[in-house]
């Protein structure tokens, strides 16, 4: 065949990447490398190849042939000590056939862990003699020399060592940070796979799904040299193979094992970042020794019989995620008699990685998206910068303003030319159409955040030992991007809060008679101009009466308050309420409601709790479907002109002078309904010359926020809008959430009541 | 202390060459660095913003955007003047907490755009009150007459300050 005169450095980077594309078992590729190997033997090798490389291939060629005859293990291992024999065959390039005593031993000592007896005097002598058999240095001379012409010493950025070579990854930033984000994206879908694989364990389409990325990791990460990554992820790959081949049945320890890679993948490409946005000094590299071992002990001591059937009633006091090994020991103890016989290997990998997860042999939840998700919509789609995509709404925003004063213009309105007419109307309609459609790009399913509470479900009911269904419907329903980020949180706290307060452990909802599985139902839906998410378990329900108990406790109800059970129940988002006895770590502490109520305020939403004790409880979340849209009345106060959110509004009233009263000639309250409310007069607040001074000439307007009822003051309701929200270009006001352009491009301020009720507090 | 200072200005005076825009308040003459400076608009209706100091007059719609202004007389107590057709509003660019900030300043009327070469630039003086000359440059002499070198980060983003969000 044809010896293609090359570079040496070139075709040494070939033989790199073909070991990197080597899975055991497939030797096709090895007959590759083989090839490519004999270019550089001696005899065949062109005139200019360093001598010492000659016999290193000359050596790598024996062991190949070794690996392929079956005589030396075809593992992962020495593929990769393989691997590391290429970097040091790749450097004595780089130093034109002198690397040093340094890097010829480094080659020996992989050579030797492989199994093939090597003497450095081997390589550097000039006979060819170097191959399988331990050979005596022929040229003693020679080979003083060599190492007397010392070592240009340092370890060569492409060393073995496990402590991450700092500057080596950061070779080609560029490359890198393509693979951090897809990383990312591969370590996510993995988790949503292997958790649905946790119901159907024998799919293999779900399996090879898993495989993939791990693949693709192991490759990109191999060639970006990110060593530890690539180490941890080819073993993950192969112990997924196995799982492929049959030759390990895939059980819930395989399962544990390849979500705690995948996390502990997840941190390192976190640590990869942030290396490469501040730099490489607080950098240290993981230590997976610990995965390694148990995988290789899962793949040796897996075969045989699943632990999944044998599931016994979970133990509540079973050892929580991260188990030091002496406490894995307990409950070892008492699943024997029920558990199958899985287990023996089971408790070996415990012990042999302190700090992993100690497989639960009991019944995995379950995590359904419902049947109307099932059939998945595949589309094209294409990556778009956030900043470019928000610039393009911007400036959307701003066409449909002007497109709108244009319109109201005094002297174009007065043209009364109808084709004039005819072509603004087709003007108004395709920029509301582009209005709608640059607001939907910045939507995004809400899916990616249900998702996240699936492993969230999981990890709970695993601590608690209590078995939970997590049911998840419209997780297509899109919500702001914007918003995303924001209700993360509050949705962790609620989802927490059904598991660990609603949710009972199996044994007592059977004695209620229920299903021993609980079910967390997790909705969204459109409703009105709302996005509605629910979160509904069929647990205990609220305890009203230790609820009341409580209020009145701390003093928030009197003991002669009626209040009804609706009533009382949403009295938990109040601040530092808590009716748990026991605190435990995941909540009880009283902090979590309001925290929740408040985050979704800030949303400018809504939040209640209805629940019927014994049936369970349900948490109703309303958001406004876009955050950058506002809808409100539009109110004059003097020549002012302000925005009351609609969400707020109870009802406008022309107050009668019967209903109409003061304290000691001050203050001023409003009987609305039967009740006392306080006014606010704008006027006042702002500091603006109004119209009217006395409410009975004037319009209230009675908002509710947080619990307040007020009755604003104003001069004339204006009419209700859509207005879009525009932040005051940096300032910040008490009582002004935002400022928006209305109709004839004057600047209205929006309220905000929460801050406009509070600094009214008299 | 005052030695120090000047051997400190001197050196920073020649950093001050460059191109400024220069408008009146009053009887003085101001100029601000080009580089911070976006627009120049005619003064337009606008929003009063409650519960802010009397400078900041409020917010303008500027091409769809809502960006606060402030009035340099009242920023620098000068007296208030009514708004004629000379009257300019000066949207500049500064660093606000996390992000650049356009705000506007109004002023009397705007000229023109000098040249100022580090040998017209001097120190500016003591005038006893730090806060005030915080704000100054330096004093540049150009054409006969005396311009003050605002530092628009240091007036504007003061001026704003326990406001920004």
């Amino acid at each position: 065949m044809a010896v293609v005169d090359k570079p040496l450095s070139d075709l040494l980077d070939e033989v790199a990447l073909k070991i990197l594309m080597i899975e055991p078992g497939d030797l096709s590729i090895v007959g590759e490398l083989l090839e490519l190997i004999e270019r550089l033997l001696p005899g065949c090798a062109a005139a200019d190849t360093p001598v010492v490389i000659q016999q290193m291939a000359a050596v790598f060629k024996g062991v190949l042939e070794r690996l392929i005859m079956g005589e030396l293990p075809d593992s992962a291992e020495n593929y990769d000590l393989l691997g590391q024999c290429v970097t040091e065959m790749q450097e004595s390039a780089r130093k034109e056939g002198h690397p040093g005593a340094e890097v010829v031993a480094r080659f020996c000592a992989n050579m030797r862990k492989i199994g093939l007896l090597l003497e450095p005097e081997a390589l550097v002598g000039t006979v060819a003699a170097a191959s399988a058999e331990p050979a005596i240095a022929e040229d003693k001379a020679m080979v003083e020399e060599e190492s007397a012409a010392a070592v240009q010493g340092q370890a060569p950025a492409t060393a073995e060592s496990d402590q991450g070579a700092i500057p080596d990854f950061l070779q080609d930033t560029d490359l890198l940070a393509g693979f951090i984000e897809e990383a990312f994206e591969h370590l996510e879908s993995i988790e949503v796979n292997v958790l649905e694989l946790e119901q159907s364990p024998d799919d293999m389409d779900i399996i090879n799904n898993i495989f993939r990325p791990f693949h693709t990791i192991k490759g990109v990460s191999g060639f970006l040299n990110l060593k530890t990554i690539n180490r941890l992820a080819h073993a993950t790959e192969n112990l997924l193979d196995d799982v492929r081949n049959g030759k390990r049945a895939m059980d819930s320890a395989v399962i544990d094992i390849v979500l705690t890679v995948g996390d502990a993948l997840k941190s390192m490409v976190a640590d990869i970042k942030d290396v490469l946005q501040n730099g490489p000094a607080n950098y240290q590299d993981t230590d997976i020794r610990g995965f390694l071992a148990s995988i290789t002990q899962l793949q040796d001591g897996g075969d045989g019989a699943s632990p999944g059937e044998a599931a016994s009633a979970p133990e509540p006091d079973l050892a929580p995620e991260v188990s030091e090994s002496d406490e894995a020991e307990p409950c070892e103890e008492e699943d024997v008699a029920a558990v199958a016989l899985a287990v023996p290997p089971l408790a070996k990998a415990a012990q042999g990685a302190g700090s992993l997860p100690v497989p639960q042999p009991q019944a995995t939840p379950a995590a359904r998206p419902a049947a109307d998700s099932g059939t998945k919509k595949i589309g094209a789609s294409i990556k778009v910068d956030v900043e470019k995509l928000d610039a393009l709404v911007n400036a959307v925003g701003e066409l449909v303003i002007m497109q709108s004063l244009v319109r109201q213009n005094k002297l174009v309105s007065r043209i009364a030319d109808a084709k004039l007419t005819k072509d603004f109307s087709q003007l108004t309609r395709i920029t509301s159409e582009l209005q709608r459609t640059a607001m939907s790009m910045r939507m995004v399913p809400i899916k990616q955040t249900f998702d996240k509470m699936i492993r969230l479900v999981r990890d709970l009911s695993k601590k608690s030992g209590k078995k939970v269904d997590l049911i998840m419907e419209g997780a297509d329903t899109e919500i702001d991007r914007n918003m995303v980020e924001s209700i993360y949180d509050p949705l962790v706290h609620m989802m927490r809060n059904s598991v660990d307060h609603g949710i009972s452990l199996p044994a007592e909802r059977v004695k209620f008679g229920k299903p021993e599985t609980g079910t967390v139902f997790l909705r969204a839906y459109q409703k009105g101009g709302s996005m509605m998410i629910e979160i509904e378990d069929d647990g205990e329900g609220l305890n009203t009466r230790k609820i009341r108990k409580k209020a009145i406790e701390r003093g928030l109800i009197g003991e002669s308050d009626s209040l009804s059970d609706f009533e009382l129940n949403n009295l938990v988002f109040l601040p530092g309420f808590s009716t748990a006895d026991k605190i435990t770590d995941v909540s009880g502490r009283g902090v979590g409601m309001d925290v929740v109520k408040k985050a979704v305020e800030k949303l400018r939403g809504k939040v209640e709790v209805q629940s019927q004790p014994g049936k369970g409880s349900l948490f109703l979340i309303s958001l406004p479907l876009t955050l950058a849209i506002i809808d409100g009345i539009i109110v004059r106060v003097g020549s002012e002109r302000y925005i009351i959110p609609t969400i707020a509004i109870q009802e406008s009233v022309h107050p009668e002078p019967k209903n109409y009263s003061t304290v000691h000639g001050r203050g001023g309250n409003l009987m609305v309904r039967g009740e006392l409310v306080p006014i606010i007069r704008l006027y006042e607040k702002f500091g603006v010359a109004s119209t009217y001074t006395d409410p009975c000439e004037a319009i209230v307007v009675v908002v509710e926020n947080e619990g307040r009822r007020r009755a604003l003051m104003v001069d004339e309701l204006l009419g209700k809008e859509e207005v879009v929200i525009k932040n005051l270009g940096g300032i910040d006001v008490p009582g002004v959430a935002g400022g928006t352009i209305l109709g004839d491009g004057r600047v209205g301020l929006i309220l905000d009541l929460a801050g406009v009720i509070a600094g009214n507090t008299d | 202390m005052e030695a120090a200072n000047a051997t400190q200005s001197s050196s920073q005076v020649s950093e001050l060459a460059g191109k400024y825009l220069t408008f009146s308040l009053g009887n003085e003459g101001y100029g601000v660095g080009i580089l911070s400076v976006r627009e120049i608009i005619g003064v337009m209706e606008i929003t009063a913003v409650p519960h802010t100091p009397d400078y900041i007059k409020g917010v303008i719609n500027l091409r769809g955007k809502v960006i606060p202004v402030l009035d340099l007389r009242l920023k620098f107590n000068m007296d208030r003047k009514d708004y004629d057709e000379r009257t300019c509003v000066i949207v500049v660019e500064v660093q606000g907490q996390t992000a650049p900030v356009q705000v506007g300043m109004v002023v009397d009327s705007v000229s023109e755009v000098l040249n100022i070469s580090a040998g017209e630039i001097e120190p500016p003086p003591s005038l006893g009150s730090s806060t005030e000359t915080d704000n100054i440059l330096g004093m540049a002499k150009v054409k006969g007459e005396v311009k003050i070198l605002l530092d628009v980060n240091r007036v504007v983003g003061e001026g704003l300050q326990h406001l920004l969000s």
